[in-house]
C-alpha cells in the first residue's frame, strides 16, 4: 500500500520579478491591454450615471448635454476608445490562432476566422451607430 | 479562508469572457457616439433629445441591453484586474483582492439594475 505520497503544492511558485513586463515591449503591450479593462469599467460606470439625466426631461437632458461637453469627458472617452479598440483588435485577430473550425473535411484558415470577426464587428458597430444617431429609429 | 479556485473560477472566467465580448464588440461604438460624437456636435440634436431618450429607455429591451453593456464589462474588469495585480508581483491578500474585485462588479451590477428600473 502506498502511503508516502508527497503533499501537493498549493500554488505554482512565482519566480518573476515585479518589473518583468518592462523587459520587453511585447510584455508591456500585454500589460497595457490588461489595463484596457480599467478604462472600459470606469467608462461604463460614468455612462450609467448619465442615463437618468439623458432621459430625465428637458432640463435634465440639457444639463447632461452641457456636462458631456467638458474636455475631461471627451479626453477620457478618447483614451478609453483607444484602449477598447486595442482590446478588440487583439482579441479578434487572435481568433484564428485560438479556434479550429472545420467545414466538411476542410479546416477554415485562421485569416478567414479573423476576418469574419472584424466583419461582424463592423456590422454590429454600424447597426448600433445608425440606431443611436437616427432620430426616427426607436424613438 | 482558502480561495476555492477549482469550484468558482469557471463562473468568474465565464463572466470575464462574456465581458470581453461586450467590451470589444459593443463598447467602442458607444464610447465613440456618447463620448465624442455627441459632445463634439457630430450627431443631430434630435437624436438625443429628452423625448427620444425617454422613449428609448422606456423600452424594456433597451434597459436589458444597457444592463448587459454596464454589468459585463465590470466583471471583465474584476477578473482581469485581479490577475493584473498578481502580474505586478503582488501576491499577498489574494482572497481580499478577489473579494474586492468581484464584489465591486456585483455592487455595480446591483446599482445598474436599480438605476435602470427607476428610470
Amino acid at each position: 500500500m502506498h502511503t508516502g505520497a508527497a503533499p501537493r503544492a498549493s500554488a505554482y511558485p512565482w519566480r518573476m520579478r515585479a518589473n518583468w513586463w518592462l523587459k520587453n515591449p511585447r510584455y508591456s503591450l500585454y500589460m497595457l491591454r490588461e489595463l484596457s479593462a480599467v478604462f472600459a469599467a470606469v467608462w461604463v460606470v460614468l455612462f450609467l450615471m448619465q442615463v437618468p439625466q439623458m432621459a430625465g426631461g428637458p432640463e435634465a437632458n440639457m444639463m447632461w448635454r452641457d456636462s458631456v461637453r467638458s474636455p475631461g469627458w471627451i479626453i477620457f472617452s478618447l483614451v478609453s476608445l483607444a484602449f477598447v479598440l486595442y482590446h478588440a483588435w487583439t482579441a479578434f485577430t487572435s481568433v484564428g490562432a485560438l479556434v479550429y473550425l472545420r467545414v466538411g473535411k476542410t479546416a477554415t484558415p485562421g485569416s478567414a476566422l479573423n476576418a469574419s470577426m472584424i466583419i461582424a464587428w463592423v456590422v454590429v458597430t454600424l447597426v448600433i451607430a445608425v440606431i443611436l444617431v437616427s432620430p426616427t429609429v426607436g424613438g | 479562508m482558502r480561495y476555492r479556485i477549482d469550484t468558482i473560477e469557471p463562473l468568474w472566467w465565464g463572466l470575464f469572457m462574456a465581458g470581453a465580448g461586450v467590451v470589444g464588440m459593443l463598447l467602442p461604438v458607444h464610447i465613440f457616439i456618447n463620448g465624442l460624437a455627441i459632445p463634439l456636435g457630430w450627431v443631430p440634436t434630435e437624436a438625443y433629445g429628452p423625448q427620444r431618450m425617454a422613449n428609448l429607455v422606456g423600452n424594456p429591451l433597451v434597459r436589458l441591453y444597457l444592463l448587459v453593456l454596464v454589468s459585463l464589462p465590470l466583471f471583465h474588469w474584476a477578473h482581469r484586474f485581479r490577475y493584473f495585480v498578481f502580474d505586478l508581483g503582488i501576491h499577498v491578500a489574494r482572497m481580499p483582492i478577489a473579494v474586492l474585485c468581484y464584489g465591486a462588479a456585483i455592487v455595480g451590477t446591483v446599482l445598474a439594475v436599480i438605476t435602470l428600473v427607476r428610470l
